[in-house]
């Protein structure tokens, strides 16, 4: 029974240790995928454990779906905290000045920071990946809107912004 | 079914009441507050579940009793506080690559020309306030104009660090 309770975190588990072999052992693995796969994998294994354990527990139809919704959404959310974590290594500005720090043995001036890491980077990095998912286009030195996903997300996150915090951005 | 209608309830009552606050009044530990926030609404109801289980009872549905409901309600309630709290942490700060998809919705269907945007996304937006945030979370601190880590600073940076080498991820992000 408490095999089956924590189904979610021994699927987390699953997920993680995934999503690093696959990132250690496939040559070029992308993150993204790597993501995916380790993802499937943990989801996998909560159905494989939750369908062995209901099998033995005698409840009704709605409690053990309810019972397995409740493991669902637990994993969904704990992979869902794992990504972010994954993502913050990735492209966190803060992390990456972290690193930066780390690395110096005396400090950083702000100058000396910005020589390191800086705007244009940043920049770079991330027009890189929104052309290359067809997020934005660009044409004639102009930049426009491609596929809308991300305008779809950023608009959400607006709207939270201004929902909870009364603000669209952290410079109002 | 218990387990899902109460655990919902509780994260529906632990948000709303973080709403509530924050529209009275904007806390300055924001994370710290949150987190005392839904680890003190968990506790509440799980203390409120044992000790008045058979009074309470909504559409039909008694409260989580057995040991084994509390636990399967402490992991619910926890996996999906923890996803909102990650969730709340891109609220705080202005992600890059929404500013950037943003300023460029902005312009329609004019496009923005390339000159206008390095203008309006430089070090100054995208770097100083994260560095502000590295010393008020007490990850950094500043002597004679140098920044230089913490111990926190140092095992944070260190923790994400081995990650990346785990993944086989080039050296640095961001």
């Amino acid at each position: 029974m408490y095999l089956y309770i924590c189904s979610p975190l021994i699927a987390l588990g699953i997920d993680v240790l995934c999503q690093v072999l696959y990132c250690r052992y496939r040559k070029e693995a992308s993150l993204l995928m790597a993501t995916f796969f380790g993802f499937s994998c943990g989801l996998f294994g909560l159905l494989i454990i939750g369908w062995c354990q209901l099998q033995h527990i005698a409840l009704l139809f709605t409690d053990n779906l309810a019972s397995i919704t409740v493991n669902l959404i637990s994993y969904i959310a704990l992979g869902y905290c794992y990504f972010h974590f994954i993502n913050l290594g990735e492209t966190a500005r803060r992390i990456r000045l972290l690193q930066e720090l780390l690395e110096s043995n005396n400090g950083l001036s702000e100058k000396e920071i910005l020589e390191r890491y800086n705007a244009k980077e940043i920049i770079e990095k991330r027009l890189s990946r929104l052309l290359k998912s067809r997020q934005i286009i660009h044409k004639n030195r102009k930049y426009y809107i491609g596929n809308p996903i991300m305008l779809f997300a950023a608009s959400i996150i607006i709207f939270l912004k201004l929902f909870i915090l009364g603000r669209r951005s952290e410079f109002d | 079914m218990s387990v899902l209608f109460y655990g919902f309830l509780l994260f529906a009552s632990a948000l709303l009441i973080h709403v509530i606050i924050w529209k009275i009044h904007l806390p300055t530990h924001q994370k710290t507050i949150l987190l005392l926030l839904f680890g003190g609404t968990l506790a509440v109801g799980m203390i409120l579940f044992a000790a008045n289980g058979k009074l309470i009872n909504f559409f039909g549905i008694s409260v989580p009793r057995a040991l084994s409901e509390f636990l399967q309600l402490f992991i619910f309630f926890s996996s999906l506080s923890l996803a909102y709290m990650v969730t709340y942490s891109a609220l705080e700060a202005d992600s890059p690559s929404l500013v950037m998809v943003m300023a460029i919705a902005m312009s329609k269907k004019e496009g923005l020309d390339e000159k206008t945007f390095n203008i309006k996304i430089n070090d100054e937006v995208l770097l100083a306030p994260r560095l502000k945030d590295l010393v008020s979370e007490k990850l950094a601190y500043i002597e004679k104009g140098k920044y230089k880590l913490t111990a926190k600073g140092k095992t944070f940076a260190r923790i994400f660090f081995l990650y990346r080498r785990l993944l086989k991820r080039p050296h640095k992000g961001g």
